[in-house]
């Protein structure tokens, strides 16, 4: 681990002002300024009295923020040389030692690819914000900054503590978000979405009390941090049940997915595409960071039990969404069938599995987000979300029908799309873990193909529909925009706007490039996955194998 | 020591000892001096003693800071100390007091108060809590229980004109002055167990051969401590002597209710640490089951009975029930990482929970429907500030990170696992869950659900922004940066261990 | 642990035993053989003139109240006047100390009105 002490990996901001804004009374390194610079623009717009100048905040934060974040992602360090599992651009500080609380962020293979999803993500869905939401935008911008801190938190925490601060710290914005902007049952499904994850989260409260009274630190890494130094396997079964039961319910897991369909559907689009797209994926990144290499045993104790839970996920999820006639809720449940077989090859327990769960992680978030873009799009042209009364929309709109096709296909895996690389490795690995999990999961990809089609022929293709105008004639509310669902303002005429494109275009342009070239993907994960396996693979009750870099 | 051998040697009182109860001594003067002041002064500068109030907490909290570094543990012939233990609960009592003096101010002009009383008492009992938490002896934890009790009842009674406020004052009364006579009860048993009425002698007593701490040699002991658990629990309101709580704090006025609602536990949980977890360490496999079953059934009915609740002070009653469950969970740790959390969770408690009562105050003080819930509609149109620091404040008691409530309860469920107890941990966590539902449903009514168009606006003293500004300052600040005040948490509970050798 | 309790329940038994047997053995044992006059509120067979319930003045209670308060202060005269010597100054002056409050006290009683009978 010598190698890679803080020197190498943390890469300062070396003026002198830095030095001044932090509460650390240290330099600030650039992962912290990525970290924190949403936050920042959040308390910006929170002292700004007028609205254009929170939304040029909000937009100038997130893009600043994803630059840096590419950045990141270009001067992360892989490949020859780079063996075993290192934490780069690492920042530690003490916080509260005696509790072994730090303050410690770093970048692995996983997260690095993840902090510029979220980025990427973040920035889109405020975009989207600007127009889509009219009601109150000031304090709706102001909460998605919020949570954008929140979940890059999630993934650069390299301290139990630090992550599970985050990891609750993501609710409190998501509490708002969803009660107060979204549709009709949005108080329903928002204490709904709350009880379901505090609920899970407080058990991962429990197990890192255990962790901590066991073993006495919470850092991760290190030569004293919590993966060197795993607890005997009994406490392991415990431990790994408390901890998955929060990510599972995240991510989720069958049947642990009720509140997911209600919580998506009434969401605002601009929210939805960061509840689907970022954190669901902080379930999914919990299970990789945290119960592998923290409980190697208990995970592969488990690890039937999960998968099977994940298989019937998928295929339960698959059937719901082919009977679904509102299409917010087909896509909802796709992403539900399509985040379970990405758990299963997290629970293949072997790189090649691991790989294609994370590039699919990326995958999914870039294909979720477009569809429910879409969703929004459609809706607001016809003034409904029932399949059945509509229909044809492909003969006015040829634009929103075709960019729409490309995220059809991407949802059905089609080879040339980043999605079929991703299913593949995912596919592949649990093959080489059982083949039977591995065909049943593949009719997942059949049923995929299906409800995709029949949401994209029913309504672009056939006859076409007369949508409800009685309905969008009724009740012109200024607070209001036609993303808003029930659509109660004047319906959008013609096919797509520029700004609606320029929102998918980013999304589309990621998914046919990683669909042609995974290699820069999976180049930066291998050996930060393979390292897991390792970890998972080797230790019962003994010290790694593996060299865990990013020392304090 | 015999009485008589007392009486030959000479006392001497000393400038020292005096100083070791300064900020007592301070607010005991100002008591005084606002009496005279209701007497003499006319009715129309009467907020004059809103003054003297805030002037004298003021100047004994500059008394904590100083004897934070210069305390006397052993004032007053071992009576009264002012060990870091005690400085750090008197300051959470002035703090508490200090927001209850600024929440009252609009308050007391709104229901035609008489000021100088209501400022004596609150001062007053604020003593009581500050002795309380300093007394090292049985006899003046009694003294100082009584001090601050006699004060709370006629607060609580004060609005002499609502039968509810009358029902309130005289149920606390009877029921409290119940409790006490167990409290004292129990006291003079262990007296007679073990010889002392010194809490550290007691302490040595049982840890050397002097008094055995076993069921049959020393019986005396073990009935004492089941008394004395039972008047404490009645104070901190454990269940099953919880009955009196949700009708007192509803009758009330709300500033009182808010100031009492916090520092009466701290100082019965400052004595309760320093006599169960010091003075009694030796008899812990007695008194743990008793208190077990207690925190236990505390956390569970507590939480489950706020459930219930459509009245906001009658809910944040229960959740308080509920707190008191945490706390004894972190009391029950017997370990010094368990007494920093009941310490540090004190200082988290009085800003969140005095917060969360401010929003009630300050709606009574506009005239309007203060204590039910389902008047909060369209209060985040109304008033976001205030809409906004209540949302923090119920988030923070509910536990939700980033805010004060979070660590504390992590200081508090860490200690007791810690400890080997990862049940009552567990017990503590599910709880929660239930108390999320119900803090977070008022936030939904509050922020989420829309009120009428032609809504009164609700305005805020200068004060009662103050106070809000602080308790939401201290909120959030505790739960992002709770560093400095853990160390001193730390310190407070090793001057402890010193003082007892343990 | 749990046997060693076992005395002390004996002897809560042994108690509530003793009170419920009393209870039980005068009212099975006793004779009752009520008449008119056994059974009015004054045994000795008066009856009353005035209704008994009648309301006192508050001021009664108040008066009561502040004899009571200062009355009570005597109480600790007397120890004090026995150790005056090995106090010494000091004591003296807590003493005065101790009387000044309770002036404060007086005087605030005194201007509320509060021993004025009219």
């Amino acid at each position: 681990m010598a190698p890679y002490m803080l020197s190498l990996a943390a890469v300062r901001i070396s003026t002198t002002a830095a030095t001044h804004f932090s509460i650390f009374s240290t330099r600030l390194t650039l992962l912290t300024v990525v970290l924190f610079l949403p936050a920042v623009g959040a308390v910006i717009g929170l002292l700004l009295e007028d609205e254009r100048q929170v939304r040029i905040v909000s937009v100038v934060a997130a893009a600043a923020d994803l630059v840096l974040a590419i950045m990141l992602l270009l001067m992360f360090k892989y490949g020859s040389g780079q063996a075993g599992w290192q934490f780069q651009f690492a920042d530690r500080h003490n916080w509260v030692s005696t509790l072994g609380i730090s303050y410690w962020i770093g970048l692995d293979g996983v997260s690095v690819w993840l902090v510029t999803l979220t980025a990427l993500m973040s920035c889109i869905a405020i975009l989207a914000a600007q127009f889509m939401i009219a009601d109150r935008t000031k304090t709706f911008l102001i909460f998605m900054l919020t949570l954008e801190t929140a979940l890059l938190g999630v993934f650069m925490s390299l301290n139990l503590f630090l992550f599970f601060i985050f990891w609750e710290a993501m609710l409190i914005p998501s509490y708002f978000l969803l009660g107060i902007w979204g549709e009709e049952r949005r108080v329903y499904a928002t204490m709904k979405f709350l009880v379901y994850t505090i609920f899970g989260s407080f058990f991962m409260l429990v197990g890192i009390f255990v962790l901590w009274a066991r073993v006495g630190t919470l850092d991760m890494a290190g030569p004293h941090g919590l993966i060197a130094h795993p607890v005997d396997p009994t406490t392991q079964n415990w431990l790994f049940l408390a901890f998955a039961i929060a990510f599972a319910i995240k991510l989720p897991v069958w049947p642990f997915h009720t509140w997911a369909p209600t919580a998506y559907t009434e969401s605002p689009v601009p929210f939805v595409i960061v509840l689907s797209g970022l954190m669901s994926k902080a379930g999914a990144f919990g299970f990789i960071r945290y119960c592998l290499p923290l409980f190697p045993a208990a995970s592969r104790h488990f690890a039937a039990l999960i998968s099977i839970l994940c298989i019937i996920g998928m295929v339960y999820a698959a059937l719901l969404a082919l009977v679904q006639t509102d299409i917010k809720r087909i896509v909802a449940y796709s992403s539900i069938s399509h985040m379970n077989l990405l758990c299963l090859g997290i629970f293949a327990l072997n790189p090649i599995a691991l790989d294609g769960s994370v590039l699919q992680m990326i995958n999914h978030s870039l294909i979720i987000s477009g569809l429910f873009l879409a969703v929004a799009y459609i809706a607001a042209r016809t003034g409904t979300r029932l399949l059945p009364s509509m229909g044809g929309l492909g003969m006015r709109r040829p634009w929103l029908m075709w960019l729409f096709f490309i995220f059809i296909l991407a949802g059905l895996d089609l080879p040339g799309t980043s999605s079929f690389a991703g299913e593949f490795l995912i596919l592949l690995g649990t093959f080489a873990y059982n083949a039977w999990y591995a065909s049943i999961a593949t009719i997942t990809v059949i049923l995929a193909a299906w409800y995709m089609i029949r949401l994209f022929q029913d309504s672009m293709n056939g006859p076409v529909s007369v949508a409800p105008r009685e309905l969008a004639e009724t009740g012109l509310d200024a607070r209001r925009t036609p993303y808003q669902y029930p659509v109660l303002q004047r319906l959008l005429p013609g096919d797509i706007q520029l700004r609606e494109a320029l929102l998918w275009v980013p999304l589309a342009v990621v998914l046919l490039y990683l669909g042609v070239q995974p290699q820069p993907v999976t180049q930066r994960l291998n050996p930060t996955n393979t390292a897991i396996s390792v970890v998972v693979h080797t230790h019962a009750t003994r010290g790694p194998a593996v060299a865990l870099g990013g020392s304090p | 020591m015999s009485v008589l051998a007392a009486a030959t040697i000479h006392v001497r009182v000393g400038a020292s000892d005096w100083g070791a109860v300064g900020p007592e001594l301070i607010l005991g003067a100002t008591v005084l001096v606002l009496l005279l002041v209701d007497a003499f002064v006319p009715r129309r500068v009467r907020e004059v003693s809103t003054w003297i109030s805030l002037i004298a907490l003021v100047a004994a909290f500059l008394d904590v800071y100083f004897l934070w570094s210069h305390g006397d543990s052993n004032a007053l012939y071992g009576q009264i100390t002012s060990d870091k233990f005690a400085i750090f609960f008197d300051g959470v009592i002035i703090v508490s007091a200090v927001l209850a003096v600024l929440l009252s101010e609009s308050y007391i002009v709104s229901s035609s108060f008489d000021p100088g009383e209501y400022y004596a008492l609150l001062l007053a009992s604020a003593v009581g809590m500050m002795l309380m938490a300093a007394g090292n002896s049985l006899m003046i934890l009694f003294l100082a229980l009584e001090l601050l009790s006699l004060s709370l009842y006629i607060l609580a009674g004060f609005e002499r004109s609502s039968p509810r406020s009358q029902e309130s004052g005289f149920k606390y009364f009877l029921l409290s002055s119940f409790a006490s006579a167990f409290l004292i009860y129990g006291m003079a048993l262990i007296y007679g167990a073990t010889g002392s009425t010194q809490l550290v002698a007691i302490g040595h007593c049982l840890h050397g051969s002097g008094c055995p701490a076993n069921v049959t040699e020393n019986p005396l002991l073990l009935v004492g401590i089941g008394l004395m658990v039972v008047g404490f629990a009645f104070k901190i309101s454990a269940v099953p002597f919880h009955m009196w709580t949700p009708d007192v704090y509803e009758g009330a006025p709300t500033p009182i209710t808010a100031f009492m609602s916090v520092t009466t536990k701290a100082a019965v949980f400052a004595a309760f640490v320093r006599v169960f977890n010091f003075s009694l360490n030796a008899a812990h496999s007695h008194w743990f089951p008793l208190l077990w079953g207690v925190a236990v059934a505390t956390m569970i009915f507590g939480n489950l009975f706020a459930l219930a609740q459509s009245n906001m002070k009658r809910m944040l009653a229960y959740s308080g029930v509920a707190h008191g469950g945490y706390i004894l969970v972190a009391l029950l740790a017997n370990s010094p990482a368990g007494a920093t959390a009941v310490v540090f969770y004190f200082l988290a408690y009085a800003f969140m929970n005095i917060g969360a009562f401010m929003l009630v105050s300050i709606l009574e003080s506009n005239g309007q429907v203060g204590d039910d819930i389902s008047s909060y509609r369209g209060l985040w149109q109304r008033n976001p500030f205030l809409a906004g620091c209540t949302t923090v404040f119920l988030f923070s008691l509910a536990g939700i990170p980033p805010f004060a409530g979070f660590f504390a309860k992590y200081l508090a469920l860490a200690a007791i696992v810690q400890a080997g107890h990862t049940e009552l941990a567990i017990i503590a966590v599910l709880t929660s869950l239930i108390s999320v539902y119900y803090y977070l449903r008022v936030v939904v009514v509050m922020v989420l659900q829309p009120g009428e168009v032609q809504a009164q606006e609700t305005r805020m003293s200068g004060m009662a922004e103050m106070a809000v500004t602080a308790s939401v300052a201290g909120t959030i600040g505790l739960g992002i940066i709770p560093t400095g005040f853990y160390n001193l948490a730390t310190q407070s509970v090793d001057a402890l261990r010193t003082a007892f050798g343990i | 642990m749990i046997q060693a309790y076992v005395p002390l329940l004996i002897l809560a038994l042994v108690a509530g035993g003793f009170a419920a047997s009393n209870i039980l053995i005068t009212f099975v044992v006793g004779p009752y053989r009520p008449t008119r006059e056994k059974l009015s509120p004054y045994e000795s067979g008066m009856t009353e003139i005035v209704p008994p319930r009648q309301r006192f003045p508050i001021k009664f209670y108040v008066i009561a109240m502040l004899f009571l308060l200062f009355d009570i202060e005597a109480v600790s005269f007397y120890p004090w006047s026995i150790l005056l010597r090995s106090l010494h100054f000091a004591g003296f002056i807590e003493m005065l100390i101790f009387v000044a409050i309770l002036l404060v006290g007086f005087i605030y009683v005194w201007k509320k009105g509060a021993l004025d009978w009219e």
